[in-house]
């Protein structure tokens, strides 16, 4: 475990030398604070404030979060740094889930400035009923989903040796999670039993459900057990990659 | 301490190593030399745990590289080609998280880095950025890394490219003080750059071994090359005649140049051919001009190994011998 935490103690504080954590925090702060005042009116309940809010960051995330997710094993690979990694006493695994929870400890800190910015916010109108539940259940679905899209980056990363194209595998994947999921939802010509399922499996909807202030064990079950799935896809990736 | 036992690894159709065999025991100083694309690389990634092997075993420090290959990885610091570092984070950052890599408690960490940057010359640069570093200081600090966490057996993988004359003597000088008290394998793709270095080398090409002597050894084959060039004032194929009758020639061959007569003889078994040739051409009544000895240098003997290998297109051939030069 220490050896883990290492890593991803590394990989955070590598974020923090580029440029890319910076633009990207700020990207998503601006881009949070934009859809929040779309929703807000002082001195309304905010019942659909957080649904709103939500739902529309975790589709921005489709595209915004592979790009902080790309370089991780991508860029060991290209620069040959995999060997001295690999080399040294320690497990695939420990390496994989190290680098999930460096990039982990990024996305909390992006989240956790503008959902702060927006609390205070709500705090500030004195509102009579500020939603807060929902707040702290949407949050939470933020993090648990952001789980599960950072591990499908990681394990897009694992799979080549060129950023970009680890970038556009996570959002082609990202994507057949949410949008198409989302639109096969509608789609009139399936099965009701079969779109029940894709909504289920669709990462909107339950992100949505969260910000509804839903916080069921069988969501959360989903979304751990999704990250779980795409970290050990990611190990797979890896270790193919040096045994090929 | 190293052991390979009939070592295979095949990248699909491509066989990169072809049933390497060899033992290198404790304490000794082992050069791998082969020109580029002879398989010293995988080879090397073989035994340090990277890549696992098609067939065969390797065993380092007792343990074999796939079945205890943690205890194995322990026990063997690496130093890869092109010595990849992370270039965002400082020399000491970097060094650190490598000692936690391998578990070495703070009070130890700190002593292994304190000795390594001292003794790897890194001392004014600990602070800086990887990046902004210099090859050799790159180099030196892979070679930090490599020996922090004290390991048993030591694998350089080309420590010396792109070095400058006198950084390879500092890598030379760090090596002759590990001798003796840890096993360390060296790759190079230039023979002399670590002739001195060396107690024993172990040449390899297309995969295979093809050679495994003491530098002595080799430098005997080497003596055993011994030519002589002559260039006589008359007709090529008069002196190629004159030449080959004589006992003490091993072989010759001549060329026209500008109107003289160039022989480039080989003794055979160790006898030196020049009394005999001068005589013979001093009764034969040509001028010579000019009759000096060549000693061929270690890598031409080396060339002339990996070139030998039997069942190699030409082609290939004479693209080894170019970038192994």
């Amino acid at each position: 475990m220490t050896v883990t935490l290492d890593i991803a103690r590394r990989e955070l504080s590598s974020f923090f030398r580029s440029p890319i954590a910076y633009v990207m925090a700020a990207a998503f702060a601006v881009l949070a604070c934009y859809f929040f005042f779309q929703a807000f009116e002082p001195g309304r309940p905010v019942a659909g404030l957080w649904q709103y809010t939500f739902g529309h960051l975790v589709k921005v995330m489709v595209f915004l979060l592979p790009a902080l997710s790309m370089r991780l094993i991508a860029e060991e690979f290209r620069s040959g740094t995999i060997e001295t990694l690999m080399t040294a006493p320690i497990t695939d695994t420990q390496v994989v889930v190290g680098k999930w929870l460096g990039v982990m400890g990024l996305y909390v800190v992006m989240l956790v400035v503008p959902l702060a910015a927006m609390a205070a916010v709500v705090f500030g109108h004195a509102m009579r009923d500020p939603g807060m539940g929902q707040f702290w259940a949407g949050a939470g679905g933020l993090l648990l989903v952001g789980g599960v899209f950072m591990a499908i980056g990681l394990f897009a990363s694992a799979l080549t040796q060129n950023q970009i194209v680890a970038w556009v595998l996570a959002v082609v994947m990202l994507c057949s999670l949410t949008f198409v999921t989302e639109y096969l939802y509608e789609a009139r010509w399936l099965s009701n039993e079969l779109r029940e399922v894709i909504g289920y499996v669709d990462l909107t909807q339950q992100a949505d459900g969260f910000a509804r202030g839903l916080v069921t064990a069988s969501s959360s079950l989903y979304l751990a057990t999704a990250t779980a799935l795409f970290l050990f896809c990611a190990v797979k990736a890896v270790e193919s990659r040096r045994w090929r | 301490m190293i052991q390979l036992e009939n070592l295979v690894k095949r990248f699909g159709p491509v066989l990169a190593v072809d049933r390497l065999s060899c033992t290198i025991e404790a304490g000794s100083v082992v050069g791998l030399v082969g020109p580029n694309g002879a398989g010293k690389t995988t080879t090397i990634r073989m035994l340090t745990g990277y890549l696992p092997p098609t067939a065969g075993r390797a065993v380092v420090a007792g343990f074999d590289v796939m079945d205890q290959s943690r205890q194995m990885r322990r026990r063997i610091g690496y130093m890869p080609e092109t010595t990849p570092l992370y270039p965002e984070m400082r020399v000491h950052e970097y060094l650190d998280f490598r000692g936690r890599l391998y578990r070495l408690p703070r009070r130890q960490r700190r002593e292994r880095m304190a000795f390594v940057i001292d003794r790897c010359g890194l001392v004014p640069v600990q602070r800086r950025v990887i990046s902004a570093l210099s090859r050799g200081n790159r180099q030196r600090v892979g070679l930090a890394s490599a020996l922090l966490h004290k390991p048993q057996v030591l694998v350089l993988d080309e420590p010396t490219a792109g070095l400058d004359p006198n950084q390879i003597l500092e890598v030379r000088h760090l090596i002759e003080e590990l001798r003796g008290r840890q096993t360390v394998l060296i790759s190079s793709h230039i023979l002399p750059e670590i002739e001195r270095t060396v107690d024993r080398v172990m040449v390899i090409g297309h995969g295979r071994l093809l050679a495994d002597d003491t530098v002595a050894g080799l430098r005997a084959k080497v003596d055993a090359a011994e030519e002589v060039v002559l260039e006589v004032g008359t007709e090529p194929a008069a002196l190629k005649r004159l030449l080959e009758r004589l006992d003490e020639v091993a072989g010759v061959e001549v060329h026209s140049r500008d109107g003289w007569a160039q022989a480039v003889v080989r003794a055979g078994n160790g006898v030196d051919p020049r009394p005999a040739l001068a005589s013979a051409i001093a009764s034969s009544g040509w001028t010579l001009r000019e009759m000096r000895s060549r000693h061929a240098t270690l890598e031409e003997v080396f060339r002339r190994i990996t070139v030998q290998a039997p069942g190699i297109g030409g082609q290939e051939e004479g693209k080894g011998e170019q970038k192994g030069r």
